[in-house]
């Protein structure tokens, strides 16, 4: 990848010490004419117009020439939207998967600043919504039996990020839309039902960003929240799994490329 | 629980406004073009069988190993048809082994009893909405689709016990997955499916059947599928 990038620069230059010489011979043919008119009918009008035609034509070319340029095709696709050094404000939410006994569905809201185009550093909170699903209330019923609940009521975390992944989808050749994959680790705290105290919990996790906007982005989100639970009978690991939805906003909503192609 | 799949399915139809949004190339030099020219037909007038292996979330007293294979015949690049055979090896859970032991203390008669998803014969028509291509740690690109399931059948219900109404069910569902290509012909399979079954979870603390009805089962399945012929046509 690195050496086509060399390669497409260096084609770049050739183009530039090809055309720079060919303006140059035209502006210096065009020169001797104006020179001998200037010479021939009088020092002002005709070199003064003939200036202002060279300038036209020096832009007229230098148009076309980036009309030209922008008709090629790019043997790289550029990044629509860079994520190094800029910041996402996250907004969403999430709901538990796959617990058994209890239902959480939760709003969350973090902060990213991105390193580079595959590191991010920041931080988040959710607030949790507990309750008991059907099965918790059939053990009631059926068994008589009452199962300690445990709902986790605010979490906070600061996490990396790490994507590895970058590629791009269309559907039914409709459209095309960049994506990137990453993978989430962090570490923080929560408290639940039960523990009133603050306790320690880490998470792990992946996600998908979609790229609709260079200032807007949508991400697909799992993450296993674990933390160890002071139950009556016990200290048991947890693990809430959640599967949520994070809209991303960036800051600053613009991206600025290094090399325009 | 029904509040947490039709949200799940709403997610899920998010994706639909955002491909069909396409303004992210609006500015693009070759706006205009079509935007896909020549795409890898990895699917289109190809057979796909995979070989399944999976496991049901979710279950309070048993939980569900499914093993097995699936067809799919792919019409074009973003339809198939085909069906899929899977046999469950029940595995009791934590929670099972509870209630047996808490409920035995107050009633000496009682003996734990849950059923199980002993085997599955579904047919299903699946749609691939979103294909692309990704790139990891920035090397070699590799093809990927997303796909949409839709799935009809049989379940064989079973049980821990001879308490529980056993047998046939009818199963019906919709599932999602993703399918990453290692080769033309290898590729990693995932899918999150939700289907019905007529059954009780488990028997009461009179040791009889309580609470039969259609109840959904999620299933995670991963596999490896292998595509023939091994040639892969270009698009125009």
């Amino acid at each position: 990848m690195r050496n086509s990038w060399k390669a497409l620069l260096a084609m770049a230059a050739f183009g530039l010490l090809f055309t720079a010489p060919t303006t140059g011979l035209a502006a210096d043919a065009s020169d001797q004419p104006a020179a001998t008119t200037a010479d021939q009918s009088g020092p002002s009008r005709g070199a003064a117009g003939s200036k202002r035609k060279r300038e036209r034509l020096s832009v007229e070319l230098a148009r076309q020439g980036e009309a030209e340029l922008r008709k090629s095709v790019r043997v790289f696709q550029q990044r629509y939207l860079l994520k190094a050094g800029r910041v996402e404000l996250q907004l969403g939410g999430s709901m538990s998967i796959g617990d058994p006994l209890v239902d959480h569905y939760s709003a969350d809201a973090g902060l990213l600043y991105h390193i580079n185009e595959e590191w991010a550093v920041g931080g988040w909170g959710g607030k949790p919504f507990g309750s008991r699903n059907e099965t918790f209330l059939a053990i009631q019923q059926d068994f008589g039996l009452f199962p300690e609940r445990s709902f986790v009521q605010g979490m906070g975390f600061v996490e990396a990020q790490w994507s590895p992944i970058f590629g791009k989808f269309s559907s039914f050749g409709v459209a095309v839309m960049q994506m990137d994959a990453y993978l989430i680790g962090g570490a923080g705290a929560l408290r639940t039902t039960i523990t009133e105290d603050i306790v320690p919990a880490g998470e792990i996790g992946a996600g998908i960003r979609i790229h609709l906007l260079r200032a807007l982005t949508v991400s697909f989100e799992v993450r296993d929240v674990i933390f160890v639970e002071n139950f009556k009978l016990g200290s048991r690991v947890m693990q809430h799994v959640f599967g949520g939805v994070r809209l991303g906003l960036w800051i600053p909503p613009t991206v600025q490329y290094r090399y325009q192609r | 629980m029904n509040c947490r799949r039709l949200a799940i399915a709403l997610v899920a139809m998010l994706l639909l406004p955002v491909l069909s949004a396409g303004e992210a190339f609006a500015d693009d030099v070759l706006a205009g073009a079509k935007p896909v020219r020549r795409s890898l037909l990895m699917r289109e007038s190809r057979h796909e069988v995979t070989g399944l292996g999976g496991i049901s979330l979710g279950d309070p007293y048993v939980r569900n190993i499914l093993l097995g294979a699936r067809y799919d015949m792919h019409l074009y690049d973003w339809l198939s048809v085909g069906g899929r055979l899977q046999v469950g090896v029940p595995v009791t859970t934590e929670t099972y082994s509870e209630v047996d032991t808490k409920v035995t203390r107050a009633n000496d008669t009682f003996a734990m009893e849950a059923t199980s998803l002993r085997f599955l014969g579904l047919a299903h028509v699946s749609v691939s909405p979103v294909v692309g291509k990704l790139l990891i740690f920035g090397k070699s690109p590799t093809q990927y689709d997303l796909h949409v399931d839709l799935l009809g059948g049989l379940a064989a219900v079973g049980s821990t016990g001879d308490t529980l109404t056993t047998g046939p069910s009818l199963a019906l569902g919709v599932g999602a997955g993703f399918r990453l290509f290692f080769s033309d012909v290898l590729a990693l399979n995932l899918g999150l499916e939700t289907l019905t079954s007529d059954r009780a979870l488990a028997v009461n603390r009179d040791s009889k059947e309580s609470g039969k009805k259609l109840r959904f089962a999620t299933l995670l399945n991963i596999g490896v599928s292998f595509f023939m012929p091994p040639k892969v046509r270009r698009g125009q």
